[in-house]
């Protein structure tokens, strides 16, 4: 319970703090700097203020307004009068899919290598894995985005297909061509995200091995397979959903470059749009989304560690 | 000659000094034995003399980083010319020269990696010493402000921040070590609550030690480990995280070569020029991967247990 209060206050205080960083340098005023004929200044100021994003208004009183809107569930709206609530819920559903479809095949990718690498200790597969993993943290995501779209350029050109796409998220809206669109964006969030995984997997999984129910179930004479699923790895297993849980928040903060990079619409696109345009409210809006979900997960993360703790079973 | 005058002119018995070897002599041998460590430290004395030379690279060929050579850089069908003994390894699309551009991308890279890595660390250390020594409403006020920059999205912020004030280096380096330092205090904090109790800072505030003193002559040292370790990983972190803010195009002036803007100009041209895109990859690439290893071994050597 007190954590709670602890985390409420600490989005209170990151929301606030955006919004203040976002109201004292955007511009908004700048929208309307290039218009021939020039708009009267009190046109404009008029306009500006109808938005809460007059910056001739005094401080306190914009930010009232703004903080007594946010509790009743209104993010306030744009430059150009539009809500911001409406715009970021259809933005939020492209960055959602994104970033579940990185964080299901990170954490396919990841379990799989790391069980694989734990059970074959020390043998080739672990050392080619630990290799692989050690480059792909060295990768900023950058890179790996655009070394990612040249082998997809390579494998459309020798297989002559056109499946693989790198911009947008769709071009006929067909399922299969939402998906060509959805394999490159979602591959850069899941391979870093599963190297780490695999890792973590690999180690939990190391000491799980060596576990005394786990020498039980073999000397019992069970078979070695039946063990590793159903005893090792089923304990294994929890530390690593905390982790990916955990994850999910700092994942739909580091989607921006990825959804820049591939021309997706989504959240991490809208707030550098935003911040083109001088839209205070988005801005804030998009950091607060972005510090309740890195919240949110934290809070999950130690629930389910809780929950599946074996210790607190009986 | 009697047995005793015997024992007297015995000759006298050398005694071998030895001189224990200090910790870090330890650890640079340690280090200088792990091969990943050497190649890393290699690679980043080669990417350090790419900066530095810079200069003397765009006198040779020269070429200037930010002049446009339309007329020898591009084809007739104004395409970028490849690698070639003109232009080292090809010219952008606007027709400046890739490899001095690079070069003088590196100084950025690592001034900004290094300057934000330097103020982080000493920022995180003062913060996480005072926290975790004093206890009480103190560490209560810092903990809850570290927790604050935490549980930031500081990408986010970095972006709007550096979008609204102006993209330049100074500002590229705060805004990456104030969103680092929390971690570095966060260790540092948790390390000094531990030597706090410990008999040895004890001892010196028996014998009427100011607090101050036993932070920097007694618990300081004893962190330099574990704060080494971490200011090492800082480093390419903050090679990226300027990467990442320049090819936003959020990152220093868009004019100024760093590899980030350099990237993102080769995003419409890779097809027709993929050196464009591949040459800073790997410069980027070869240079986190360099110092993540070099911190790995730091650690490695760093560690009493090995």
């Amino acid at each position: 319970m007190v954590r709670l209060v602890n985390y409420t206050a600490l989005i209170v205080v990151a929301s606030s703090l955006a919004w203040l960083l976002a109201a004292v340098t955007l511009d908004p005023r700048a929208n309307y700097a290039g218009r021939t004929p020039a708009p009267p200044a009190a046109v404009v100021d008029a306009a500006l203020s109808e938005v809460n994003l007059n910056d001739r208004d005094p401080l306190l009183d914009r930010y009232l307004t703004w903080a007594s809107g946010l509790v009743r569930g209104d993010f306030g709206r744009t430059w150009d009068g539009l809500s911001v609530g409406a715009d970021l819920a259809e933005r939020a559903g492209v960055t959602l899919r994104l970033v579940t479809a990185g964080l299901v095949a990170g954490a396919l990718i990841g379990l799989t290598v790391g069980t694989l690498a734990a059970v074959h200790h020390r043998r080739w597969f672990d050392r080619l894995s630990g290799g692989v993993v050690f480059l792909l943290l060295a990768v900023p995501a950058v890179v790996l985005a655009n070394v990612l779209i040249l082998g997809a350029i390579w494998v459309n050109d020798t297989t002559g297909t056109r499946f693989l796409m790198v911009s947008g998220e769709t071009t006929t809206g067909g399922l299969l061509d939402r998906l060509g669109h959805l394999v490159l964006p979602a591959l850069t969030l899941a391979l870093p995200l599963a190297a780490v995984v695999s890792r973590y997997q690999r180690n939990t999984m190391l000491d799980v091995l060596n576990a005394d129910h786990v020498r039980t179930a073999r000397a019992k004479g069970l078979p070695r397979r039946t063990v590793i699923v159903k005893h090792a790895l089923r304990t294994a297993l929890i530390p690593t959903s905390a982790y990916l849980t955990f994850t999910f928040g700092a994942l739909l903060v580091g989607s921006t470059v990825t959804e820049t990079v591939f021309g997706r619409h989504g959240l991490g696109q809208r707030l550098i749009a935003a911040i083109r345009t001088g839209d205070v409210n988005t801005v804030a809006a998009i950091t607060t989304v972005a510090a309740v979900a890195l919240l949110l997960s934290a809070v999950a993360a130690d629930v389910l560690q809780r929950v599946l703790n074996p210790g607190r079973a009986r | 000659m009697s047995l005793t005058d015997a024992a007297f002119e015995a000759e006298p018995v050398h005694v071998e000094v030895v001189h224990g070897k200090g910790p870090w002599r330890l650890a640079w041998e340690r280090l200088r034995r792990d091969k990943a460590a050497v190649a890393s430290m290699v690679v980043i004395v080669l990417v350090a003399l790419l900066a530095i030379l810079a200069p003397l690279f765009a006198l040779i060929t020269g070429h200037d980083p930010l002049t446009q050579y339309p007329s020898t850089a591009l084809t007739p069908e104004g395409l970028p010319v490849g690698p070639g003994a003109d232009f080292w390894l090809g010219a952008d699309s606007l027709g400046r020269d890739l490899f001095v551009r690079l070069a003088y991308g590196a100084r950025i890279s690592l001034l900004v990696g290094l300057s934000a890595t330097v103020l982080a660390t000493v920022f995180g250390v003062v913060v996480g010493l005072l926290a975790g020594f004093y206890g009480g409403w103190v560490d209560g006020v810092l903990a809850r402000v570290l927790d604050v920059v935490l549980s930031f999205p500081y990408l986010l912020v970095a972006i709007v921040l550096v979008a609204a004030v102006g993209a330049s280096v100074p500002l590229t380096i705060f805004v990456i070590a104030f969103f680092s330092f929390a971690a570095m205090a966060r260790v540092v904090r948790g390390q000094t609550i531990g030597f706090r109790e410990r008999e040895f800072t004890e001892a010196v505030r028996s014998l009427g030690a100011s607090p101050l003193r036993i932070m920097v002559i007694d618990v300081l040292p004893n962190l330099v480990a574990p704060v080494t370790v971490l200011a090492s990983l800082l480093i390419p972190t903050s090679i990226v995280f300027e990467a990442t803010l320049s090819f936003l195009g959020l990152g220093v002036d868009p004019r100024t070569p760093s590899w980030g803007a350099i990237l993102a100009d080769s995003t419409d041209f890779y097809r027709v020029a993929p050196g464009l895109l591949v040459f800073p990859a790997v410069l980027l690439l070869l240079t986190t991967l360099a110092f993540n290893l070099l911190g790995d071994g730091i650690r490695d050597a760093l560690d009493p247990r090995r």
